[in-house]
């Protein structure tokens, strides 16, 4: 059973702000537990279907439906663990280097 | 109008803001209450101020989405007159919906009085509809144009696509029964989120037709003038040139859907290669970012007006 490593965690943070070209945000900024959008980051739908296409290309883990979306996009921590969950072996990123 | 040559720059007017404001409501009203003079014109044009989000008459004070409409305007026009002075360049303006009053003024089409003259006027006959008739409008995001349109048609009773935004952002606008059953539909067949907007009318849908008579006749009273610079509307990239072609697209556009992607991509094809989006929201800037993740996109925002 494949476990969220702190390695992942740092990953799905620098996938956030990269997809979202959160520019003045580093990945010590944001909180692993806290909540994504409203408080905490603040992000908004168009995000959500940013970090959709996000974990797509770069975990090939799909988010089928709205109901999925409110649970797996509470905290980078529950994105994490989906990632974990729904990805077959190896975790490895589409530039091929292992999480 | 300040030219620029080296990049072509596209100034981003966006529609209704979904909420009032925070910064606001805050004590002193918070940070947008520094001074500047469109805030003060607008309380003496139209009674409206905008330190507590509030006309000084009561019975427009009840009209959420009137207050919305106007204070969209007035920070759009806020933040276009902070990029302007602080040397900001452009080559043409842009809109989304109701971003084109705002658009039209700082285009000098129309003054900014006349902009909040036409902004309240709209924005009442809108007030006036959604309580005789009540409709509203929905962001689908997540399927595609082919999906959103199949459940337009499944529901089968005055529900439309009012928003084309982006390959998988939408709008979708009817009367109140149609809407739920659609962003029911949309849920069951796997957005990834579908939201209730805070409109009360089906903007952007045949259902407005009623109110085309009242709003030609608002704008024959007042003067519109060709705009100083290249103005392109949120129909697919169209220019507005001259004053009868804006009198009827304002008139039109109320009751057809407006497609933003399409402005996007036509103004990636002639050239531009910077977006700057003024007002409170950067709904626009994301859009953009999402049909082209290279292109410079930005909000420029309101804050800090002195």
């Amino acid at each position: 059973m494949l476990e969220v490593t702190e390695k992942l965690i740092k990953q799905v943070k620098r996938l956030i702000i990269e997809r979202l070209k959160l520019e003045e945000i580093a990945i010590e900024d944001i909180d692993t537990d806290a909540p994504l959008f409203g408080e905490g980051l603040g992000l908004d739908s168009i995000d959500a279907l940013e970090l959709v296409i996000g974990l797509e290309k770069e975990y090939g883990v799909s988010i089928p439906d709205a109901e999925v979306g409110r649970k797996v996009f509470q905290s980078v921590r529950t994105i994490a663990h989906y990632i974990v969950e729904n990805q077959g072996g190896e975790l490895s990123t589409a530039d091929g280097s292992l999480s | 109008m300040v030219h620029c040559h080296k990049e072509r720059v596209a100034l981003c007017f966006p529609g209704q803001l979904q909420r009032a404001p925070e910064a606001l409501n805050g004590q002193n009203g918070g940070d947008y209450c520094l001074p500047h003079p469109f805030f003060e014109r607008t309380r003496e044009k139209i009674g409206f101020h905008l330190p507590s989000f509030s006309f000084q008459k009561g019975k427009e004070n009840e009209c959420f989405n009137l207050k919305l409409q106007v204070a969209s305007y007035v920070l759009s026009m806020v933040s276009f007159d902070r990029y302007r002075r602080e040397g900001g360049k452009w080559d043409l303006i842009t809109e989304h919906s109701m971003g084109i009053y705002a658009a039209l003024a700082a285009a000098e089409a129309v003054t900014f009085d006349d902009g909040l003259e036409i902004v309240k006027g709209i924005g009442l006959f809108l007030e006036e509809m959604g309580r005789e008739r009540q409709g509203g409008m929905a962001a689908v995001i997540g399927l595609g144009r082919a999906e959103i349109e199949g459940i337009c048609n499944d529901v089968d009773d005055g529900l439309y696509v009012a928003n084309l935004n982006a390959s998988r952002h939408f709008v979708i606008s009817g009367e109140v029964n149609s809407l739920e059953k659609g962003m029911e539909l949309a849920l069951q067949r796997g957005a990834i989120s579908v939201q209730r907007l805070t409109f009360n009318t089906p903007l952007h849908s045949p259902l407005l037709e009623p109110i085309r008579e009242k709003v030609r006749q608002l704008l024959n009273g007042l003067h519109i003038s060709a705009p100083k610079t290249l103005l392109v509307s949120h129909w697919g990239g169209k220019a507005l040139n001259d004053p009868h072609e804006i009198r009827e697209f304002l008139v039109e556009e109320l009751c057809r859907p407006v497609d933003w992607e399409r402005c996007v991509r036509t103004l990636l094809a002639q050239g531009v290669t910077r977006f700057v989006e003024v007002g409170l929201s950067d709904t626009l800037t994301k859009l953009i970012r999402w049909m082209d993740s290279d292109v410079k996109a930005v909000s420029y925002g309101v804050r800090d007006v002195a």
